[in-house]
């Protein structure tokens, strides 16, 4: 294994070799198949018998369409859209868009109030300035939640159709049921916070999932509520756990509160473990990670 | 390092089936490394300093990938207290690929992949 070159007094500048290796086939006559939903990409790898895995993959990618047109504030006719505009009251929304907005506000409190659904509207420098008709104060950006949330109900439609053993990735959050073709359990690489095509651990997940928050693509767009700041010490944080939404949506507030608060609130977790990516190139683990690294 | 189209499908993000290359370094032949060229490529800056990517070309592909990294976050002593009895601390290491599927955030993926662009395109590598 190789040292972190930016971890080392005079090592700016010094050219790594990156680890050899691949990925390993997740399936040997199973279906892969990738579908752009909620504006991520969502991957699918299904083990086992390929029709019974296809009826199964077409109903969980008809119901993620579903799930996008109903919750994305990016489409004007959204239920969030339209609850937004005021056009809804919270008594006419769908029971599924209700229980989200629900577990939304119970994840504020598990998370001392770092998860927070309206806190994109807040004003303040690096804070999330609304866009253009996507609304103001007082709205809900609940997204946060509802991808992880739709994935676990993929999860559900493909088990309740006959799949066992899958890999659901959307965008970097993973779901892994049952264990691939010829082995026991899924290898979830987690991607070094801060070179994209390195792996910085290897956890071994069994009906589990696994999300990562950090700095995104489409800019500093994790705040921490309270002051809209950037949050500082941390490139990354890492959450695996039973539920996805609620790993993400741990990732996300863990990210936000920054290195030192992350670190106490992750000492305390229940059913869910965490790795601290810090941006002085060391991780912090939870017992449990570590007992999940391979 | 024998490194090729694996490592560079992955990085593109296109996940494809490929076939798991060995978790071990394979040592370049003799004849191979005196016909490889390396490109380097531009130097992009992101959200944690700046990375450029350099490719080696042998027998028109890439034979292997290196990355230089400048980090702009001073290497502060702040996070030297963090002591949480019930964390454990470590250097973060790299690891070796031999994983179905990866976990992660995309920033950084963005600036490596415009500098191995750009590296391939002065590698002639990019297809037309």
């Amino acid at each position: 294994m190789t040292a972190f070159p930016g971890s080392g007094p005079n090592s700016s500048q010094t050219p790594i070799s990156l680890a050899p290796g691949g990925f390993i086939p997740t399936t040997r006559d199973g279906l892969r198949h990738l579908e752009h939903v909620m504006g991520v990409p969502v991957m699918f790898d299904i083990c086992g018998d390929p029709l019974r895995g296809k009826a199964a993959l077409e109903a969980a990618v008809d119901w993620l369409h579903w799930a996008d047109a109903t919750f994305s504030t990016y489409r004007s006719d959204s239920e969030i859209s339209r609850l937004n505009r005021g056009e809804l009251a919270i008594a006419d929304l769908h029971p599924d868009v209700a229980a989200v907005l629900a577990r939304c506000a119970e994840l504020k409190e598990e998370t001392d109030g770092y998860f927070d659904i309206e806190a994109p509207y807040h004003s303040g420098p690096g804070s999330g300035v609304p866009e253009a008709g996507r609304g103001g104060p007082g709205s809900v950006e609940p997204s946060g939640v509802v991808k992880g949330w739709a994935v676990a109900r993929v999860v559900r439609i493909l088990r309740e159709g006959g799949v066992a053993n899958f890999l659901v990735n959307a965008s970097g959050d993973v779901y892994a049921a049952g264990h691939p073709d010829g082995g026991s359990a899924w290898r979830v690489g987690i991607q070094h916070p801060r070179l994209a095509a390195e792996v910085v651990l290897t956890l071994a997940l069994r009906d589990a999932s696994v999300a990562t928050s950090g700095m995104q693509a489409r800019g500093e767009h994790i705040a921490d509520p309270f002051d809209a700041r950037v949050p500082s010490g941390l490139l990354a944080v890492t959450i695996t756990g039973e539920d996805i939404a609620t790993a993400d949506a741990y990732a996300t507030a863990a990210f936000a509160m920054g290195a030192q608060r992350a670190a106490a609130w992750c000492a305390g977790l229940k059913g869910y473990e965490a790795a601290l990516f810090c941006e002085d190139d060391t991780v912090l683990t939870t017992p449990g990670l570590t007992r999940l690294r391979v | 390092m024998k490194r090729s189209l694996p490592l560079a499908a992955a990085a593109l993000g296109t996940a494809a089936a490929s076939a798991a290359a060995p978790a071990t370094a394979v040592a370049v032949p003799a004849r191979v490394a005196a016909a490889a060229t390396k490109y380097k490529g531009a130097n992009v800056s992101y959200r944690y300093g700046s990375l450029s990517v350099t490719i080696t070309k042998a027998k028109n592909k890439i034979a292997s990938i290196s990355v230089s990294y400048v980090p702009d976050t001073p290497r502060s002593s702040q996070l030297e207290s963090l002591a949480i009895p019930e964390l454990s601390k470590e250097a973060m290491k790299l690891k070796g690929w031999n994983v179905h599927t990866i976990s992660g955030v995309s920033a950084t993926s963005i600036a490596f992949r415009q500098s191995l662009y750009s590296a391939m395109g002065h590698a002639d590598l990019l297809k037309r």
